[in-house]
């Protein structure tokens, strides 16, 4: 069931209703059911509950005093890296087949409808869950209900954002009440997430869709134009279903973690990750780069000389993290390339940190406006993010490097040929629809404080401008969001 | 719930379903003067073919509904050609024709195009409104065999989301006092567009072949012969670019199984038009190759002299 089908807009009403009509006490009750029928319209049930079992009791053992307790952590750990390799690699034609061939007989239809909804998400969480318990910085979960709803929040369930345990229990065990403040803020970012993903995300994608499937009949304009729509497509799809998905938990009284924070406008690489996906972000430095790091620092590897180790550590725990990220979204060779590709610009982030600096300086002394600057730094690694989308967008390695040849060595820069592709009256919108996310984000409708310092005209011109554009300018499809097929 | 919040939500659902539909009804209103209206179409596809008197029916995708003008035609003729049309709508319709008893015409013509047989897809809101309206007509999905979500879209995509750029070039002809009309009807179902193609615009057909396509293509053939109608099969004119779509042997294969098909359901005559050279782009409206007004009486008067050839030769 996605976010923007008829039957969610059914379904969401009647459980906001419901919801607040139980009693408090229940209430996670009545999520839990809900979140079991939201993944059976799109998954199997059995299936979650099943990988919900053994990960239960494994943590409550690995929480205990005994001594075999690592053994068992790792086993778990271990255990929902194969369901995860078994569901998202080994059943899988094309790309890099890591665990097994695939049995004969079995089509992508087959596979389609094995992978289960949301797997990489649910991995990520039960992981996050097991480190936690581990780790003993949060206890283990007695009630099987509570942590079977965890992992089946439905509005977070398909695609996140990661929330961590800790943060979970603390607000489930507070019992939210109704609060009005709550609601209204949840609807506001509900629609700003309908509008994004019907209005901006939807309509771009008529010409990157066209492009990525025929890159080899454009020119380099085009394919200019839709390098960039897609920045903004992804942007408005990923961000607008992380919006939706907080504000439908906020209306419930329950606050997931923020997962974007204007990414377009980050001055440097790691900047523009400790804003994007910001969930997964966190989840890959504090569950696999930072341990990498401090076994790398250690010494006890190959890079042992203590003046490079530091930076060996760096570039190493970088590599592999950014290389796992690749194959965690896909394990086509494209999606691979995009993962080192960004460890590639961290590294040379790293590498050029004083040049930079000392550029800065150099640029403050002559007088130029630091907001010049800035704008020039966002407008920088802005390109190379869009440029790294190419290899996530595109089927293949080889379409990935034809858009790139004839992005760059295509020189016939004629704009008449995008209007082959789609009409002026789609590329007006398309560009208001990059106008308007930009807008959200200088006004940074996810900031209640900042959105509530405006008056109240201007607030509610902004809810139904939004609304009335979502529903004439809309582009209404059954495709979901991009990010449930990770 | 505190009351006042309950109020709030109401006076703003409120104000945002009479905003809907006052710019909903208001849009109508306005695309009214650009394109036909929906009683136009159901007055072309279902009263017209009943009631008017013709020997030649045509049908036939957007390519016929536009091209051919039967006023020019010495046959008396009725269009009964309509946009995106797929084969199943085609033996659809006819068989629309034969409930209403009106399978008395004697000539009949059957436009093809090399896109013809690459979709068979009824599912769309525009073939839905030229379907006849009884259900067992229907040939293959029904409106109910489409998911509640696939409705919900549709509904919203051709009821709200629709052609916002007609409706604002629309508004901006009718108050620099030009004629906002775009497309219109002739009686006899020719459909007439306003414009002329340009070479900026490219045109991407995904060649597939559609079995189903082919079965009502053969129904259609066999339709023809079991009511004692002569068939003419007319590939009309087509641009470059349409044509740069269908490799050689791609065209060859298509042109050998619609000569077998046609010898072995007596077809008179097959007039490809195709490669044409007495047409520019002028003629066209754009580059898929739909004609214009000009272009389609281009069209009409060779298709006349040729049909006549066929035709006339039999009454002789």
């Amino acid at each position: 069931m996605a976010f923007n089908s008829f039957e969610f807009l059914v379904f969401y009403p009647i459980v906001l209703v419901l919801y607040y009509i139980v009693p408090v006490k229940f209430r996670w009750m009545l999520l839990l059911i809900c979140g079991y029928f939201f993944y059976y319209r799109g998954g199997s049930v059995i299936f979650l509950f099943l990988i919900t079992i053994p990960d239960y009791f494994l943590a409550r053992y690995a929480s205990s005093k005994r001594n075999n307790r690592k053994i068992v952590f790792v086993a778990a750990v271990i255990f929902n890296l194969f369901i995860l390799a078994f569901f998202k690699y080994a059943l899988s034609q094309g790309g890099i087949n890591i665990v097994m061939p695939l049995p004969e007989g079995i089509t992508n239809h087959v596979i389609g409808a094995a992978l289960p909804l949301g797997l990489s998400f649910i991995i990520l969480r039960k992981i996050c869950y097991l480190t936690d318990v581990y780790q003993k910085t949060t206890e283990a979960e007695k009630n099987f209900g509570k942590y079977a709803l965890y992992l089946s929040y439905f509005p977070s369930v398909s695609s996140g954002p990661i929330d961590r345990y800790p943060n979970y229990r603390t607000q489930i065990e507070s019992c939210p009440k109704f609060n009005s403040g709550d609601i209204v803020s949840g609807f506001r970012l509900i629609l700003t997430g309908v509008f994004k993903k019907v209005f901006i995300a939807e309509r771009l994608s008529f010409l990157v869709n066209e492009v990525y499937s025929n890159p080899q009949d454009q020119n380099g304009l085009t394919i200019l134009m839709a390098v960039y729509f897609f920045a903004f497509q992804i942007y408005a799809d990923f961000s607008g279903y992380t919006d939706i998905a907080i504000g439908i938990s906020r209306t419930f009284g329950l606050e997931l973690p923020r997962n974007f924070d204007r990414p377009y406008f980050s001055h440097s690489i790691s900047e523009f990750w400790r804003r994007w996906h910001i969930t997964l972000s966190a989840w890959l430095k504090d569950y696999l780069f930072m341990p990498l790091a401090s076994y790398f620092t250690s010494g006890k590897h190959f890079f042992s000389s203590a003046r490079y180790r530091d930076i060996t550590a760096y570039i190493s725990s970088a590599l592999i993290t950014w290389f796992l990220a690749g194959l965690w979204h896909g394990n086509e060779l494209s999606m691979i390339t995009w993962g080192v590709l960004q460890a590639v610009y961290l590294t040379f982030s790293l590498l050029t940190k004083k040049p930079r600096k000392k550029f800065s300086k150099a640029m403050a002394r002559r007088r130029i406006p630091k907001k010049l600057l800035d704008f020039f730094r966002a407008l920088f690694i802005f390109n190379l993010v869009s440029f790294t989308w190419i290899f996530f967008r595109s089927e293949s390695l080889a379409k990935a490097f034809i858009i790139i040849r004839n992005l760059f060595c295509n020189t016939s820069f004629n704009g008449k040929y995008i209007f082959g592709v789609i009409s002026r009256f789609d590329i007006f919108l398309s560009i208001t629809g990059i106008l308007s996310i930009l807008l959200i984000d200088i006004f940074d409708f996810n900031d209640d404080q900042k959105f509530y310092s405006r008056p109240a005209w201007v607030r509610w011109t902004i809810y139904y401008a939004m609304l009335f554009i979502t529903f004439f300018f809309g582009v209404y499809r059954s495709s979901g969001f991009m990010y449930v097929k990770f | 719930m505190p009351k006042s919040f309950i109020i709030k939500l109401c006076i703003f659902i409120l104000t945002v379903s009479v905003g809907i539909n006052a710019i909903h009804s208001f849009s109508k209103y306005i695309h009214g003067f650009a394109y036909p209206s929906q009683n136009d179409y159901r007055r072309i596809y279902f009263e017209n073919p009943v009631k008017n008197p013709y020997d030649l029916l045509i049908t036939g995708n957007s390519k016929i509904v536009n091209g051919v003008n039967p006023d020019l035609l010495e046959i008396g003729s009725f269009n009964f050609a309509s946009q995106g049309e797929s084969m199943p709508v085609t033996y659809a319709k006819l068989n629309f024709l034969e409930k209403n008893n009106r399978c008395d015409f004697r000539y009949i013509i059957l436009g093809l195009d090399y896109f013809s047989f690459s979709f068979s897809d009824i599912n769309d809101d525009s073939y839905m409104l030229y379907l006849p309206p009884d259900e067992k007509l229907q040939p293959t999905a029904k409106q109910s065999d489409i998911s509640l979500n696939e409705n919900f879209n549709r509904y919203m995509n051709s009821n709200y989301a629709s052609d916002w750029n007609v409706f604002f070039m629309t508004l901006f002809r009718m108050a620099s006092g030009k004629n906002p009309v775009i497309t219109y009807f002739k009686e006899n179902g020719q459909m007439v567009q306003r414009g002329v193609a340009s070479d900026n615009y490219q045109i991407i057909r995904n060649i597939e072949t559609d079995t189903n396509a082919v079965k009502y293509f053969i129904k259609s053939l066999a339709f023809a012969k079991k009511h004692g109608i002569d068939a003419v099969i007319v590939f009309p004119p087509s641009t470059k670019k349409e044509l740069a779509n269908y490799s050689g042997a791609y065209r060859m294969n298509f042109d050998r199984f619609v000569d077998s098909a046609a010898s072995k359901y007596d077809v008179k005559g097959i007039l490809n038009y195709t490669d044409s050279t007495g047409f520019e782009l002028r003629d066209f409206l754009d580059v898929a190759g739909h004609l214009n007004e000009n272009g389609a009486n281009k069209f009409t008067a060779m298709l006349n002299r040729d049909v006549m050839k066929i035709f006339g030769r039999k009454n002789d």
